[in-house]
């Protein structure tokens, strides 16, 4: 893969010069599906992380992923001649607009769904990385009573993430749970790699201390 | 195509040199440690740190957390299933080692199964190759190793055997006997398809096969473990072959049901049989399904993959492809990760269903709602698909799947002999479940109802804990002083000649200490003279007369008010020349501290009263004499701080106490009985509150975040530090002293029996081994070996009957009987009685209204009535409400007892839960408060205990179900 610095500066990557030199001669659009292909393990590690707790027992990640690849496949052509963001990013992006969408209309169609809100668990919004930091990081529940305790302890974590700034929290989450790497997450952050990596480390610094604390 | 970038996630490429530049170096490291960590690896850190000394500081701050975020991750991960977290096994091999490969049997969880001949002892086996995702964590193959070695020591006709297992050129595997039969799933997909209506006698037809075309099929389609689930010639032929043989048998169809039904129970009673001897030898299934069931062509059924069908740690979910094959015949408990010998019951007992109906018994094909479905809900009965199914058929089967194991048969062997109890038409142990309950463990699975209910059972063991403080500091208070008690009525004239009296004395006393002792003694002989029934007044004779502070009326608090100013008065003056008198005094201040409920004041007076005794030369009073009193104090005192929740002093008293006891050359009865009174304080704080509540441990390990002083801090709630340490550290701790609490029980139960030889009708000596009898079940109701417990409880219980029956009017013995009631569950999970509990509590109250004991008792056993039947009724929120009413009036009278404070806070925290759930979170939120308010008063000067803090989190999760109602209550959306 191209070095951060390129990345960085030029978004022309190799996937987008890969769908550059097949597009014109590709009526059955394979080769963004075999990008896509590519980066589905990815996106759906983003989609499983970012969903909406109260719609994961009615939407499957692969529909969402298959929608995701239809936007894709009807908007490449025209992403590719002036891609703003590496072809990965731009993905990204659309899963997360997508995944959007598919919470809205469970959200304005299906009311019962929101009746489903499980008491131990604060309902999260798909929005707030530290609320579904926190929750990742209390771990899984097992019974009522640690529920409670852990219910508790996502508020203290909660109130810790809080402090620790948005873009702090966000890097946490795109390194850790959607699982990208730094040269990745400075460009959605939109800063230089160097400066993303030493936030990240600062912010995960910062995270220990605040965990230490919590278990003390 | 041009190679496509490979996923970041899946490389280190931003570590390498070339992009490292101007990155962080921590950083690079921090990837590289977080994909070791994904690729399934345990990087230790400390590599880390000798490799890269010069960033050490910065690795140990930031690897930890990258650690616990990569877990969780994971977690996450696998709670979607999500097929990226999939490996597949794809190995084309030809030989393994010893091994030849004929063919691939099916592809499983863990890996994929081969049919193969083992070539130095030319047999044919089952070889089944681990997927490299176990293998190349060295943590999970060790774990297979060890599980392989286990699976491999059970010898059962039913069990598949294993034969070994080993490594080649990297590839682990296993060998086991390669069945020639069909697995289960087959036959009830085979039975399906015939669309015979007599499915049965196909079955049976097919399950007794003597066909010969049917025994080539079955030869052709041999599977040993995993069969290939496509099995893909088998289903339509062995249909088609047993729709013929169905031909050739001309039985009558319910002869068929029955013969069928039989010869299924037959095979699940094999493979309880199994299940029960792998269980005794520690080894889980954790995958009963029908597709791991074989039946061979003699007709015997075999277990596969035993102890190896799910060793990862996941449970299998994410690795499985078939995950709602499997999830079907999970038990609930199975989706947290939980799961004990019960859930492999339950899978069978799904299994049972599936093969007795020919339906699965949740039929729901997409794997989050089943979950949900199976969590929340009963399968259905099996009686309902086929109606014609014997209704202790049906019994057996519901009683195997209970969502809730302790419904279940509670091992594999009951399971068993029902099944052949059914078989041989005689009755069967499981009962059928009264409607009422069905309704109860529904509302108990209900989603919003059921946390809240778990709620209501976490307390439950609390309040069993907390009941029993303030009920132990009772029953100290009754034996110490026998009992003293009063009717209002009658003892208001007394009342006031004790005062007029009191006030005489009072002038006399002046300067004549004697007269005052008098004047105090009569006083209190007065008030439990007031009360004392004839019977056993002459028992009390050589006992201390005290005074019982829950009895007494407002004219008997006047006149110790009175002596209590004389008391002090004279022990601060006569401290030096009247060394004795003043010692006594002091001794008097305590005791009439404590009768008017001032705890706090009374142990510092006691403890005065302790050193001015210790003071005192052999001319004043003899040593042993001395030191017995110094012992009854020692008690008083401990009892006093337990009752105040202060465990820690009350500790300390008792181990002053044990040290006077040791230093008495000459143990009179009166002093043995002193010891084993302070030794049954001793085990009951322990087995009753000491394993849940240690505020020194608490202290310690919560130090660092306590917020001191500011009072503003108060009212946010500090982190609490996390349970599982603190009940490690506990559990640390309280592993010598658990011994210790056996020790002394058994020592109080011998110093006891050693008295009663000598004086057989001492009631007082019977009591108290009463008591020592409840510990004693209390220390071994967690064993293994349930008859110490057993044994202890009748004992206990035989004691306290004669005792009743002895002294008909005696109401502490009734009291005592009905606290025990309440109380003591037999075993772990037996019920107690609230229910007579309350009865005799209520009759205790109506006749000494004021005894506040009795009221607590009266208030818990209403309480751990409604909590033992668990539903949402106006009649348990009226009983809840009666005890909540009780125990305010407790706590505002007695603001120092802990006990009544943590009971009370628990009980409104329930009947909030009850408001809740009936949708009046109004009421609810008002109770709550009370509640927080209340807890908050008992840790005003101290930090919290794990009791308060557990109450605390219940609260914090009461006041979350509260706070959403609209959301839980599909009648209250705005239907247009």
């Amino acid at each position: 893969m191209s070095s951060d610095g390129v990345k960085y500066r030029d978004n022309v990557d190799e996937d987008i010069l890969f769908l550059r030199d097949r597009s014109p001669n590709d009526p059955q659009d394979e080769s963004i599906a075999t990008v896509f292909s590519k980066f589905r393990p990815q996106l759906e590690r983003i989609v499983e992380f970012r969903m909406d707790s109260r719609i994961r027992s009615r939407v499957d990640a692969q529909d969402v992923l298959q929608e995701v690849f239809l936007n894709a496949k009807s908007r490449y052509r025209s992403f590719i001649e002036k891609p703003a963001v590496s072809l990965f990013v731009w993905l990204r992006q659309l899963t997360l607009q997508v995944l959007i969408e598919f919470q809205r209309a469970h959200f304005r169609k299906k009311r019962t769904v929101q009746k489903e809100i499980p008491i131990n668990l604060p309902a999260v919004d798909q929005s707030d990385t530290s609320q579904l930091l926190a929750r990742e990081l209390v771990g899984q529940l097992t019974s009522p009573s640690q529920a409670a305790i852990k219910a508790e302890e996502i508020d203290h974590l909660n109130a810790a993430l809080e402090s620790m700034g948005e873009t702090d929290r966000e890097i946490l989450a795109l390194r850790h749970f959607e699982q990208l790497s730094n040269s990745e997450v400075a460009e959605i952050i939109g800063i230089k790699p160097a400066a993303a990596s030493n936030r990240y480390v600062r912010a995960v610094t910062k995270l220990g201390e605040i965990m230490d604390r919590l278990e003390r | 195509m041009s190679p496509p970038t490979q996923p970041a996630a899946d490389s280190s490429e931003d570590s390498s040199p070339s992009g490292a530049e101007d990155r962080n170096p921590v950083e690079i490291l921090a990837d590289q440690f977080a994909h070791q960590i994904r690729m399934g690896e345990t990087p230790s850190i400390e590599d880390y740190v000798q490799k890269h000394p010069d960033l050490e500081n910065g690795i140990r701050s930031v690897f930890p957390a990258i650690a616990r975020m990569e877990k969780a991750s994971r977690q996450q991960l696998s709670r979607s299933g999500s097929p990226a977290a999939t490996q597949r096994v794809d190995l084309n091999l030809e030989n393994i080692g010893d091994f030849e490969i004929v063919r691939q049997l099916g592809q499983g969880g863990m890996g994929i199964v081969y049919e193969a001949v083992q070539l130095s002892l030319q047999r044919n086996v089952a070889l089944k190759v681990i997927s490299p995702a176990i293998s190349n964590s060295p943590r999970q193959l060790a774990r297979f190793k060890r599980e392989a070695a286990t699976a491999a020591r059970l010898h059962h006709t039913n069990i598949v055997p294993v034969f070994g297992s080993g490594e080649e050129g990297g590839i682990y595997y296993y060998a086991m006997q390669l069945i020639d039969g069909i697995p289960l799933h087959e036959a009830v997909k085979n039975l399906r398809h015939s669309k015979s209506f007599d499915f049965e006698s196909t079955v049976s037809t097919y399950f007794s096969r003597t066909d010969p075309q049917l025994l080539h099929e079955s030869t052709r389609s041999e599977t040993a473990v995993k069969p290939p689930e496509q099995d893909s010639d088998s289903p339509g032929t062995s249909a088609e072959s047993e729709a013929m043989a169905l031909e050739k048998l001309p039985v009558h169809s319910d002869k068929q049901k029955e013969h069928y039904r039989k010869r299924v129970c037959e095979c699940i009673a094999d493979i309880a049989d199994a299940l029960e001897y792998a269980h005794e030898q520690g080894v889980m299934h954790r995958d009963i399904k029908p597709s791991n069931l074989l039946m061979d062509q003699q007709g015997t059924v075999w277990v596969t993959d035993f102890g190896l069908a799910k060793f990862d740690e996941n449970d299998g979910i994410t690795k499985t492809g078939d995950m709602v094959g499997t999830l079907r015949y999970m038990s609930p408990e199975q989706f947290s990760g939980g799961g004990d010998a019960r859930s492999d019951i339950c899978s069978l007992g799904l299994t049972l269903f599936e093969m007795l109906v020919l339906q699965p018994a949740y039929s729901e094909t997409r794997s989050a709602p089943l979950m949900k479905l199976k969590t929340e809900q009963a399968p259905p009965s099996p009686s309902r698909i086929d109606p014609s199914l014997p209704r202790d058929l049906d019994t057996i089967v519901l009683k195997a799947c209970a969502v809730d194991p302790k419904h279940r048969y509670q091992t594999a062997g009951q399971f068993r002999d029902d099944l052949i109890s059914y078989i041989d038409g005689r009755p069967i142990s499981a009962r059928r479940i009264h409607l009422a309950e069905q309704a109860w463990r529904w509302s108990k699975r209900n989603p919003l109802i059921a946390s809240l209910a778990s709620l209501s059972i976490a307390l439950l063991i609390a309040v069993a804990v907390v009941a029993l403080v303030g009920n132990q500091t009772t029953r100290a208070a009754l034996t110490a002083k026998q009992i003293e008690f009063e009717r209002a009525e009658k003892s208001k004239t007394n009342a006031e000649n004790a005062l007029a009296e009191a006030k005489k004395q009072r002038q006399l006393a002046e300067s004549n200490f004697s007269g005052a002792v008098r004047a105090f003694e009569e006083i209190m002989a007065n008030i439990s003279r007031r009360g004392i029934p004839h019977g056993i007044a002459v028992e009390v004779e050589d006992e201390e007369v005290r005074s019982f502070e829950t009895s007494l009326t407002n004219s008997d608090i006047e006149v110790l008010e009175t002596l209590l100013g004389f008391f002090e008065e004279f022990a601060e003056q006569n401290r030096a020349d009247l060394s004795s008198q003043s010692s006594q005094a002091q001794l008097r201040v305590a005791e009439i501290l404590q009768s008017l409920g001032r705890l706090a004041e009374s142990e510092t007076a006691f403890e005065e009263a302790i050193h001015s005794f210790a003071k005192l030369g052999e001319d004043k009073i003899s040593g042993d004499e001395n030191r017995l009193i110094r012992m009854r104090i020692l008690n008083e005192l401990s009892y006093c701080a337990n009752r105040r929740g202060d465990f820690e002093k009350a500790e300390k008293a008792i181990a002053d106490c044990k040290d006077l006891f040791d230093s008495i050359q000459q143990k009179s009865p009166a002093i043995q009985l002193e010891f084993a009174r302070s030794l049954n304080l001793f085990t009951s704080m322990y087995t009753r509150v000491g394993y849940v509540i240690n505020r020194q441990v608490i202290a310690k390990t919560q130090q660092p975040t306590a917020g001191k002083g500011n009072p503003a801090e108060k009212k946010t709630r500090k982190p609490y530090p996390r349970r599982k340490k603190v009940f490690v550290a506990i559990n640390n701790r309280d592993a010598g002293k658990k011994n210790l609490v056996r020790r002394a029980n058994e020592k109080a139960i011998e110093l006891l029996l050693g008295l009663i030889e000598r004086a057989p009708e001492n009631s007082t000596y019977q009591l108290e081994l009463s008591r020592a009898y409840q510990d004693r079940v209390r220390i071994h109701r967690t064993s293994k070996d349930q008859r110490i417990a057993a044994s202890s409880f009748e004992k206990a219980k035989r004691i306290l009957e004669e005792l009743v029956e002895k002294h008909p009017n005696n109401p502490a013995y009734r009291f005592e009987l009905a606290d025990f009631l309440c109380n003591l569950e037999r075993t772990r999970n037996s019920p107690t009685n609230p229910v007579t509990a309350a009865r005799v509590a209520r009759e205790l109250v109506e006749k000494w209204p004021t005894v506040s004991e009795y009221q607590a008792l009266y208030a818990n056993a209403q309480a751990r009535g409604t909590i033992q039947r668990l539903s949402v009724s106006p009649v348990n929120r009226k009983k809840l409400e009666e005890s909540v009413n009780i125990y305010r009036e407790l706590v505002a009278k007695y603001p120092a007892y802990y006990a009544y404070k943590v009971n009370f806070s628990q009980y409104l925290v329930i009947l909030a839960a009850q408001y809740t759930l009936s949708d009046d979170t109004e009421k609810s939120m008002a109770f709550l408060q009370e509640a927080e308010d209340c807890l908050l008063s008992i840790t005003e000067d101290g930090e919290d205990d794990v009791l308060v803090q557990r109450i605390f989190a219940e609260l914090n999760l009461a006041r979350k179900a509260a706070g959403q109602p609209l959301q839980d209550r599909p009648e209250k959306q705005d239907d247009p």
